[in-house]
């Protein structure tokens, strides 16, 4: 059975090690993206079984970005986790309004990302 | 006349040389910074993700993974835990502190504390404040006495990250001190501390000098403290009217419906900035019994009293929204400004254009006369354009026989 | 007869070596206020270093008590890059803040684009016009982005557009941004820092502005830094590293910050609205609002601040080509030469503290008067020669404080600009912009004192002529005499 694919999207290099450090121990391949364009791209391209979505992105924002693949028939069904350190009750009603699975707000809690992950791929295969 | 020239020339040669040594300088600056900094990232690759891998739940502590390791090799790890720790909260975090602990780097930044040149007082509260570590908090309270005040500020941030019961006190005793701390910042590292920080804030309101009463004030209507908002209630009636105003305006973000009864005389406060910030709040509790008096509010002669009313019957639903449209008609022209501006921007009047292509008659009536009154009030611009560009003819055409000039009376 | 001719000529040797001489006092003077400027700007920046830390922007991206900011973007004839300019600015790094675009009379598809772009819709939206202007046409906001508002008004001129969008704006603070300059993604944090700071007393923050000729740009953001190509701009960005990093930071620490370079300036608007806002009658209508500010607050004796944040947070544009930069030097120096004129009271009177006393008798003696000198001394050093009282050990003193010293003050500013900022990281880079400093003394500096001259008679002449940068941007003729521009309320 192939290791599901994660996509971390996030502009800070630090963040993304540290992410893949922590799933890809725990059975998932992981790629990343580290600005709103890569981002679009890669998960058009590519498919993830799931997308870690930072906000703040150079050349394009991440609500874009979320819009953009919900509307899109081949991605509309990608399950995308928001991660972000804006955490004003607009932006989440927003970011779940556009479709977002979930919205971590950072700093966030890595075992608790853990979990959630593994809820929602489950979710997603049955 | 020789001499001079010789004079000269020597000057010349000076100038020549501090300008060569400049430029060398500069050159071996670069060359030398370049060289750490590739030593460092090497180093990086190396450590990073072992520390990664305790950190995410490897190993019981750190030390032994990484083996011995020299001054240089210990600055990076302590640059790699604290830039991981910025995104990271619960054992995770934990676990870093301990990390941070266990090798010794919160005792070197203690140390550090007493350093005699300044900046590196302040790097160590800001390493401190990242460590998180309770064992720092004994010498950060010492440090908030430091002459220099961006040592003090640091070394209040820092405790305020600690988090520790023993923190609160010191940061509220330098809010009595206008002196020589800004209240303000103050108040906002307090604010993010929790429910004991707004405690400690409430029991020592009556200490703080006014400046600071205001901050505080601020600061309440953040922090979650049970014993708040017995105390910005009685603020309402505080004989300055700053700490009025900024009483209502926190209590309209702690948004306890309760409070409306107190708000609503606040309304007919003698000054402006209680009666703005009373219909701000009063929009967020959202009660019913709040629209009539917000609608009256409409027309007071204050631009920001209006303004935030406006916006407060637009965040009440269908109550609000439609003692919106009954502003429309109203006599005072501030009123049925704001209320048309606000109704655009709640989307109600692109709705009710919309509504002109219906085919049941009933809502083509209930549309046009809520337009008519839109004309009537003289603010047509949004539907001007509309009447030009809507997609749909049918609506574009009633708009317009609307619109010609005679056919509404203001 | 004999004796008489005789006499004429010792008359002309006389004066020409006095005036020499004279010249060598000035140029000494003159290097040494820049060295002491220097100076002062080295610790400040050493300590502006030391000071900062990266987990400050992050508090008050975070923070509650941050004020939010109206960014103000006076636009005219810009369809060219105007939307992918709001773009960029919409993706600041900022928590609370609102895009003002105001369409000053274009006559291009300016606003078409921008319509077009955003999904805009006209509003009947309330605003106070607390300071006149033209007429405003219409205002126009977006459901979808929801902190984008576009003004459309009638001409009126850069200064009447900023005021427009001053009196629309919602925030307690607000700077203007100028349709083609780049915005850093923290530039907003790093300039807010200040008010965060001084919440009471800070009334003005500059950023510096460095220059884009040469670097990569990629949707709105710079990409990749590099010194431009070709010459006139490399001396450019010399004489901006010395003016703005080794000077103005001096000017500073001082308290006497006189110019916010019309790219970037936060400034509180509360403060502004009670000077009048920009003035419309001047060239350079950034420096008259400081100077105004100055002089009101001192008059008041309120205790405030304006300071400069060393970190650069600006791109911006400069000519390159010979004839652009001699219109936009011309423009800068009629704008001093008219703010002065009208503040002349400040000048020397303790009444208006370091500005009066320091700040402005410096802008006098090496700004104003300052070009005649050297061009004067450069003729009479020509003339020495030609009249044979040239002598060897005057010349190489004239090197010395004219040219050498020079050289080393601009090299200083590269060494600062090294230890700090470093926002020219390659090798090549700082070997070019060393040679570059070396020339920017022994003809660029020349040329510029030949451009204020010249300016300085355009003034007397009141002529007002606005060019073509040669690319889009905020410059349009002005009528042939100034216009009776909106006189600020009292």
């Amino acid at each position: 059975m192939n290791p599901p694919r994660i996509l971390v999207a996030d502009d800070d290099a630090t963040i993304r090690r540290f992410i893949a450090t922590l799933l890809v121990d725990r059975g998932y391949e992981i790629h990343e993206a580290p600005d709103g364009q890569q981002a679009f791209r890669m998960a058009a391209e590519m498919k993830p079984d799931l997308m870690l979505l930072d906000l703040i992105m150079p050349f394009r924002d991440g609500f874009d970005v979320l819009q953009d693949l919900k509307r899109q028939d081949t991605t509309a069904r990608i399950p995308i986790i928001i991660m972000s350190v804006k955490n004003r009750e607009e932006e989440i009603v927003k970011g779940f309004n556009l479709g977002a699975e979930d919205y971590v707000v950072k700093p966030f809690n890595s075992l608790e990302l853990v979990s959630r992950i593994r809820k929602i791929l489950e979710r997603s295969r049955s | 006349m020789h001499t001079t020239s010789e004079l000269l020339i020597q000057v010349l040669w000076g100038l020549g040389g501090v300008l060569t040594f400049l430029f060398l300088f500069i050159v071996v600056n670069k060359a030398m910074r370049e060289l750490k900094e590739r030593r460092a990232a090497t180093l990086r690759k190396e450590l990073e993700p072992r520390i990664l891998e305790y950190v995410n739940g490897k190993g019981e502590r750190l030390g032994p993974q990484l083996g011995h390791l020299g001054g240089f090799e210990r600055s990076v790890a302590e640059e790699i835990l604290l830039d991981n720790a910025r995104f990271l909260k619960g054992t995770a975090r934990s676990r870093i502190t301990a990390a941070c602990e266990e090798l010794g780097l919160v005792q070197d930044r203690i140390a550090q504390l007493r350093h005699p040149r300044w900046w590196k007082r302040a790097e160590a509260a800001e390493k401190l404040a990242s460590m998180k570590s309770p064992k720092a908090a004994p010498e950060l309270i010492v440090l908030m006495h430091d002459e220099v005040p961006d040592v003090r500020m640091r070394a209040a941030r820092a405790l305020g990250q600690l988090d520790t019961r023993t923190s609160i006190k010191p940061l509220v005793e330098a809010m009595q001190d206008p002196n020589r701390w800004s209240a303000l910042r103050i108040a906002d590292i307090l604010a993010g501390m929790g429910t004991d920080a707004a405690d400690e804030l409430v029991e020592n309101f009556n200490t703080l000098p006014i400046k600071a009463r205001v901050a505080a004030v601020d600061c309440l209507g953040r922090a979650k403290s049970l014993r708040a908002p017995g105390l910005l209630l009685r603020l309402l009636t505080d004989p300055d009217r700053n700490i009025r105003a900024r009483a209502a305006h926190s209590l309209g973000l702690i948004g306890d419906p309760n409070f409306t009864p107190d708000l609503l005389k606040s309304l007919s406060d003698a000054e402006w900035p209680v009666r703005a910030m009373a219909a701000k709040a009063l929009g967020k509790l959202a009660r019913p019994e709040a629209v009539e008096p917000l609608a009256r509010v409409l027309k007071d002669k204050e631009w920001w009293v209006r303004i935030n009313a406006a916006e407060g019957l637009r965040s009440m639903g269908d109550k609000g929204l439609s003692a919106l449209v009954g502003a429309l008609s109203s006599e005072d022209r501030y009123a049925r400004h704001a209320a048309v501006a606000t109704l655009e921007g709640a989307g109600v009047v692109d709705q009710y254009v919309g509504m002109l292509a219906s085919a049941d008659e009933k809502e083509r009536e209930q549309a046009l006369s809520f337009i008519r009154k839109i004309v009537a009030s003289e603010r047509t611009d949004s539907l001007m354009q509309s009447a030009a560009r809507h997609a749909q003819e049918k609506v574009r055409e009633q708009l317009s026989r609307v619109l010609k000039p005679g056919e509404v009376k203001p | 007869m004999t004796p008489l001719a005789f006499d004429w000529h010792a008359l002309l040797l006389k004066s020409v070596i006095t005036f020499n001489e004279f010249v060598i006092y000035y140029f000494l003077t003159l290097n040494t206020v820049y060295l002491l400027l220097f100076v002062v700007s080295l610790f400040e920046v050493v300590r502006f270093v030391r000071r900062t830390f990266f987990s400050d922007y992050q508090q008050i991206l975070k923070s509650e008590m941050t004020w939010p900011i109206s960014i103000l973007v006076p636009a005219h004839n810009e369809e060219q890059g105007i939307v992918d300019t709001i773009r960029s600015l919409l993706q600041l790094n900022y928590g609370e803040f609102e895009v003002v675009v105001v369409n000053d009379g274009s006559t291009d598809a300016t606003l078409e684009r921008l319509i077009k772009a955003f999904d805009l819709r006209k509003t009947d939206r309330i605003y106070r016009r607390t300071l006149p202007t033209a007429r405003v046409l219409g205002i126009y906001a977006s459901l979808e982005v929801p902190n984008l508002t576009v003004v459309d008004k009638e001409k009126g001129g850069k200064s009447d557009a900023l005021n427009t969008g001053i009196n629309i704006s919602r925030y307690p603070l607000f700077c203007s941004v100028d349709a083609d300059s780049v915005i850093e993604e923290n530039a907003l944090l790093r300039v807010v820092k200040p008010f965060m700071e001084h919440p009471e007393e800070m009334v003005a923050v500059g950023g510096i502005v460095r220059i884009i000729n040469g670097c990569e740009v990629r949707d709105g953001r710079v990409t990749r830094i590099s010194l431009p190509r070709r010459a006139l701009p490399v001396f450019q960005v010399v004489e901006y590293l010395r003016a703005f990093l080794s000077g103005r930071i001096g000017w500073s620490v001082l308290r006497s910050l006189l110019i916010i370079s019309g790219a970037f300036g936060l400034y509180k608007k509360s403060e502004v609205m009670a000077v009048g806002g920009y003035d419309s009658t001047t060239d350079t209508e950034d420096l008259e609002l400081v100077v105004k500010l100055h002089e009101t607050l001192k008059k008041q004796k309120t205790r405030y601040r304006i300071v400069f944040v060393p970190d650069p947070v600006c791109w911006t544009e400069v000519p390159e080509k010979f004839k652009t930069l001699l219109m936009q030097r011309n423009r800068w120096h009629r704008g001093l030469l008219q703010s002065f004129s009208r503040h002349w009271r400040m000048l020397f009177n303790p009444r208006y503290g370091v500005i009066g006393t320091l700040a402005l008798p410096y802008f006098l003696v090496f700004e104003m008067l300052g070009p005649f000198i050297e061009v004067l001394g450069y003729l009479s050093v020509i003339a020495a020669y030609f009249l044979g009282i040239l002598n060897q050990e005057f010349f190489l003193l004239f090197l010395l404080v004219a040219v050498f010293y020079g050289v080393f003050l601009s090299i200083a500013a590269v060494l600062l600009e090294e230890i700090s900022f470093r926002r020219y990281p390659g090798w090549e880079d700082l070997a070019r912009l060393i040679w570059y400093s070396i020339w920017e003394n022994l003809g660029f500096r020349q040329l510029l004192a030949l451009f204020k001259v010249k300016a300085f008679f355009d003034f007397i002449r009141r002529r007002r002529r606005w060019g073509e940068m040669g690319h889009k941007g905020f410059r349009e003729p002005a009528p042939a005499s100034p216009p009776a521009g909106p006189r600020p309320p009292r």
